[in-house]
C-alpha cells in the first residue's frame, strides 16, 4: 500500500506519504518526490504514517534531500519521525553526528544516534 | 622445551597471579559485598583462567573454573547476592583450580565436585540450574577479549542490481554487526540527482570498521553469496601490533614522513589525514598541501573538493571507532608487564655483579696509571655502573603486599579454626623488598603470624571479660628505613609475661638466677633454641619448630627481630630486614695485611686507637667516644692474626640492636660496592663471616657477619665469666 497527499500553504508544499516506502513504490515515490519539489521553494515531508521503509527509498529521500540543498529549497521532516524509519536508516549507516555533512540548517532529517551496537 | 610446553608454562604463570588477585579480590568483597567492581574483577579473573585454560588444554580447569563463574555471572547481574558462604565455597575453588595446577594427577582433586555441588545448593530457586553441559564458546565479542581482538576496514560496494536479486545489502550489514563493535557509514556520493535516479539501483556503498576476534574469514562468509557481484576490500587496521608497522611502512615508503616524524605522530592515535591517505581517498600532495592550512584536515580536504563529506565522515567513524577500541584496552595496556623467568633476573644481577667487579679494577688501573684519558672514562664508567646496578636492583625488587594478601586468607582459615575473632589489617602494602627476601621471608612470617593467633590474641570470652572488644586485631605493616625495610606483627592479644619467661628460662639453664635482665632482653630469651611457652602443642604453632628458627632465617637474611609486648595489651614484633641480598655498599678494612668489608649500613663512624687509649682502660675492651663508653671486639685476636699490629689502630663503630660496639681494625680503606658471593659448602659453618667478594685488583674479601661475631664474643665472655 502506498499512498500520498499534498497540501499547500502558500510557498510551502506538504507532503504526506502513507503505507510501504520500499522497492515496489520507488517509482512511484520517485515521480511524486519530483513534481512536488519543481514548483516549490519549501517541501515538507511528512512521513509519520508509513509503515516500512527499505534502502531504495533511503536513497530516494536523500537525492531528493539533496537536490533541495543544492537549489536552495527547504527539504523538511514534520511530525514525528517514525520508528521504522529511523531503523533502517540507522542500519543502514545513514545517521552520522553531523548529519549529511552538507551544513544545512537544523531538522536534517540524516542527523541519528549513529551506529550503536544493535 | 616444546613450544607448547612454554606455552603451558605461561599460562600456568598466568594463573598463578590471576588466583592471587582472585583471592585478594574475594577477601576485600566479604568486607564491602556491594562493591560491583570487585564482583566484575573476580569474573574477569574466572572467566580469563577458563578462557586461557581451554586454549591450552587444561580441560578440567576449564570446566571446573566454568562452573564458578556462571555462578558469578548470576552474582554480576544480581541475581545472587554475595554471602559468607559463597566466599568460603569460592575460596576453595580457587584452591582446588590451584590444585589443579600444582598437581593435576592428585586424587584430591576428585573433590572438586562438593565445591560445585555446594555452588549449585546456592542458587536460587526460581532460577535454572547450573548447565551440565561444557563449557559455553568463549568469545562472543565481548570486552574481556579484547586483547584477541582486530579492527578491520571494510569497503563493501554492492553490485547496482543488487535490489533486483533480492539481496538487503542491510542484512549483510547487520550479520556484520553480529561479530563484533561495528561501525556503519554509508557513502552517499554516488546517489545521482532525482531525475536520474533509477529506483532500483543501489547507489550507495559503505565503510565499515569492526572490532571482532573472530577473523577475516567470518567477514568473509558474511559476503559469500554476493561477492562474485561486489567490489569487497577487508583490511585489518588495527590489532596490539601491526597496525602501527603497516601505516608507518606506508608513509615512509612513499618518503611522505620520516621515521622520526611518524613516531611523533604516532605518539596519539590515527589522524583523518592518515586514514583517508590509507584508504586512498586522497594523494599524498592533497594531504600535504592540507595539512598546510591551519584548519581541520577534514573540513579542508572537503572544501577543495579533493574528497566528499562522506568520506571524511566514515574516516573520522574509523578514527572514533579505534580510540574507542584503544580506551578499553588501556587499562591492560598501562598495567601490561613482562613476565621473566626468575633465573634470567638471577643471572642479570650475577652479571651486573661480575660488572661492578670489573669497573673497581678499571677504577684501581686507571688511579695507579698515569692517563687522564682513562680516568676519565673510568669515571664514566663507574657511574653508569652504578646506574646499571640500581636499575637492575629495581627490576627484583617486588612489594610486599603479595604476601601480605596470602597471610589475610592465612589468618582467616586459622581465626575460623581456633574459634577466634581476628580482623587482619595491613599498611604499607607497596612497599619494596628483593624478591629473594620475600620468599624467604614466607616461613618466619607464617609462624609469627600463628604465633599471635595462637598464643597471644585470646579467645573471645576471654577478651570480653579483660574488657576488651571480642574480635581481636593483627597489623601487619611494612616501611622503608634506610637500607632497610621494617616489618611489623602487631597483635592486641595477651602480651608476654617477662616473669614466667624469665622463670622459664631460668628452669631451662638459658641464664643465671642471678642476672639482671632488661624486658627487652627478657623478650629476646623466646627467640633462643629449646624454649617454649605454651603449654600445650596445638595443630597451628608449637609443631617443634621454636622461634629460634624464625631467628635464624631472620638472620640468614642479614635481619634481626625486635619483641615489645605488654602484658595485657599485645605483642609487636619488628623485623628489620636488608633490602637486598646482592650488592651492599661495604666498609673496607685492612687486619693483618687481608682485607675485609663490614656492611656500611651499620658503622656509625670510625676513630683512632691508641696503645696509650689500651693502657688507659687498664687493659679492658672499652673505648671512651666523647665521654661515652663504647665496647669494642678485637678483630686480630678474635681472628687468630700473628704478626705486629701497627700502633695506630682503628675502631669501626657499629650499631647493633641499639647498641654501640667497636670492632678493632688495623686500618680503614673506604666505602666499597660490594657484591655478595656465596662461601660455599666447604665454609657453610665459618661463623662470623656472611660471604665474601672479589676487589678490583682480584682478590677475595670476606664480609663479616657483625651481629653474629657479637654474639661469639658474649657467648665467650658468658662462659669465662661462669669458669670464674
Amino acid at each position: 500500500m502506498f499512498d500520498f497527499s499534498i497540501k499547500e500553504d502558500g510557498e510551502i508544499k506538504v507532503l504526506t506519504i502513507n503505507g510501504e516506502l520500499t522497492i515496489q513504490n520507488a517509482n512511484a515515490l520517485k515521480g511524486v518526490l519530483l513534481s512536488t519539489l519543481q514548483d516549490t521553494e519549501t517541501l515538507i515531508l511528512n512521513i509519520e504514517n508509513i509503515t516500512g521503509a527499505d534502502l531504495s527509498c533511503l536513497q530516494m529521500l536523500y537525492s531528493a534531500y539533496k537536490a533541495g540543498e543544492q537549489s536552495d529549497k527547504r527539504f523538511r521532516l514534520s511530525g514525528n519521525c517514525p520508528e521504522v524509519f529511523k531503523e533502517t536508516a540507522r542500519d543502514a549507516g545513514y545517521f552520522s553526528d553531523d548529519g549529511c555533512g552538507l551544513h544545512c540548517d537544523k531538522g536534517c532529517i540524516w542527523t541519528g544516534s549513529s551506529n550503536e551496537k544493535r | 622445551m616444546s613450544t607448547s610446553e612454554q606455552h603451558k608454562n605461561a599460562y600456568r604463570e598466568e594463573a598463578y597471579e590471576l588466583l592471587s588477585e582472585l583471592e585478594t579480590s574475594l577477601l576485600e568483597l566479604e568486607e564491602s559485598p556491594d562493591d560491583t567492581e570487585l564482583i566484575a574483577s573476580i569474573f574477569r579473573a574466572l572467566h580469563t583462567i577458563k578462557g586461557s585454560g581451554s586454549m591450552f588444554g587444561f580441560d578440567d580447569i576449564t570446566a571446573f573454573t566454568h562452573e564458578v563463574e556462571t555462578v558469578y555471572d548470576m552474582v554480576r547481574n544480581g541475581e545472587m547476592s554475595v554471602t559468607k558462604e559463597l566466599i568460603d565455597l569460592t575460596l576453595s575453588a580457587r584452591d582446588y583450580i590451584k590444585l589443579m595446577l600444582d598437581e593435576p594427577d592428585s586424587e584430591d582433586i576428585s573433590k572438586a565436585g562438593e565445591v560445585i555441588t555446594s555452588f549449585k545448593k546456592l542458587i536460587p530457586q526460581n532460577k535454572p540450574d547450573l548447565p551440565a553441559s561444557s563449557p559455553a564458546p568463549l568469545s562472543q565479542g565481548n570486552s574481556e577479549s579484547i586483547e584477541n581482538n582486530s579492527t578491520y576496514r571494510i569497503r563493501f560496494r554492492p553490485s547496482p542490481e543488487i535490489f533486483t536479486t533480492g539481496t538487503n545489502p542491510v542484512h549483510l550489514i547487520n550479520e556484520l554487526r553480529e561479530l563484533g563493535e561495528c561501525r556503519v557509514v554509508a557513502q552517499k556520493d554516488n546517489i545521482p540527482d532525482l531525475a536520474e535516479i533509477n529506483p532500483e539501483h543501489c547507489y550507495m556503498y559503505w565503510d565499515i570498521v569492526l572490532t571482532t576476534d573472530q577473523g577475516s574469514n567470518a567477514i568473509k562468509d558474511i559476503f559469500i553469496f554476493v561477492e562474485d557481484d561486489c567490489e569487497l576490500s577487508i583490511d585489518i587496521i588495527d590489532d596490539s601490533s601491526n597496525a602501527e608497522e603497516g601505516l608507518k611502512r606506508i608513509f615512509t615508503d612513499q618518503g611522505y614522513i620520516t621515521d622520526e616524524e611518524f613516531r611523533n605522530l604516532s605518539g596519539s592515535h590515527k589522524k583523518v589525514g592518515e586514514i583517508l591517505l590509507e584508504r586512498g581517498d586522497i594523494s599524498t600532495e592533497d594531504l600535504q598541501v592540507a595539512l598546510k592550512k591551519q584548519e581541520r584536515i577534514g573540513e579542508v580536504l572537503v572544501k577543495e573538493g579533493k574528497v566528499s563529506p562522506g568520506k571524511v565522515d566514515s574516516a573520522l567513524a574509523e578514527q572514533k571507532h579505534i580510540n574507542e577500541t584503544r580506551k578499553k584496552s588501556v587499562k591492560t595496556e598501562t598495567s601490561s608487564s613482562i613476565r621473566v623467568a626468575s633465573d634470567k633476573l638471577d643471572t642479570l644481577v650475577n652479571l651486573v655483579g661480575e660488572l661492578v667487579t670489573v669497573q673497581a679494577r678499571l677504577t684501581q688501573t686507571a688511579a695507579t696509571g698515569n692517563n687522564p684519558e682513562l680516568v676519565l672514562i673510568s669515571e664514566e664508567v663507574e657511574r653508569l655502573t652504578e646506574e646499571l646496578r640500581d636499575n637492575t636492583m629495581s627490576v627484583r625488587m617486588v612489594p610486599i603486599g603479595t604476601m601480605f594478601t596470602k597471610f589475610k586468607r592465612l589468618v582467616r582459615d586459622l581465626s575460623s579454626e581456633m574459634g577466634k575473632d581476628v580482623q587482619i589489617s595491613t599498611e604499607g602494602a607497596e612497599t619494596e623488598l628483593d624478591k629473594t627476601v620475600i620468599e624467604r621471608l614466607n616461613d618466619p612470617m607464617v609462624h609469627l603470624i600463628r604465633n599471635s593467633i595462637d598464643h597471644g590474641i585470646e579467645s573471645p570470652d576471654s577478651r570480653t571479660a579483660a574488657g576488651k572488644p571480642g574480635h581481636g586485631m593483627l597489623h601487619l605493616s611494612a616501611r622503608h628505613s634506610g637500607t632497610y625495610v621494617l616489618i611489623e606483627i602487631k597483635d592486641d592479644g595477651a602480651g608476654l609475661d617477662p616473669e614466667a619467661i624469665r622463670n622459664k628460662a631460668i628452669e631451662r639453664g638459658l641464664i643465671d638466677p642471678a642476672s639482671e635482665l632488661s624486658e627487652r632482653e627478657i623478650f629476646a630469651l623466646i627467640l633462643t633454641p629449646g624454649f617454649s611457652t605454651a603449654a600445650k602443642i596445638t595443630n597451628v604453632s608449637g609443631r617443634g619448630v621454636g622461634m629460634d628458627v624464625v631467628k635464624r632465617n631472620i638472620e640468614a637474611l642479614r635481619g634481626s627481630i625486635d619483641i615489645v609486648s605488654k602484658k595485657g595489651e599485645g605483642t609487636t614484633i619488628t623485623l628489620k630486614l636488608p633490602l637486598t641480598l646482592a650488592i651492599i655498599d661495604g666498609l673496607l678494612v685492612t687486619i693483618g695485611g687481608e682485607t675485609y668489608v663490614i656492611p656500611l649500613a651499620i658503622v656509625e663512624e670510625c676513630i683512632e686507637l691508641t696503645d696509650r687509649d689500651i693502657e688507659r682502660a687498664h687493659g679492658r675492651n672499652m673505648a671512651n667516644i666523647r665521654g661515652e663508653i663504647v665496647p669494642y671486639i678485637n678483630l686480630r685476636e678474635q681472628f687468630s692474626i700473628n704478626g705486629r699490629k701497627p700502633d695506630i689502630e682503628q675502631i669501626v663503630i657499629t650499631e647493633i640492636e641499639d647498641h654501640r660496639i667497636g670492632f678493632v681494625v688495623d686500618d680503614v680503606i673506604g666505602e666499597h660496592q660490594t657484591v655478595i658471593k656465596s662461601l660455599g659448602r666447604f665454609y657453610k659453618d665459618a661463623e662470623g663471616l656472611s660471604g665474601a667478594t672479589i676487589l678490583g685488583d682480584g682478590t677475595v674479601a670476606l664480609i663479616l657477619d657483625v651481629p653474629k661475631l657479637l654474639q661469639n664474643v658474649e657467648k665467650e665472655t658468658a662462659v669465662n665469666f661462669n669458669r670464674n
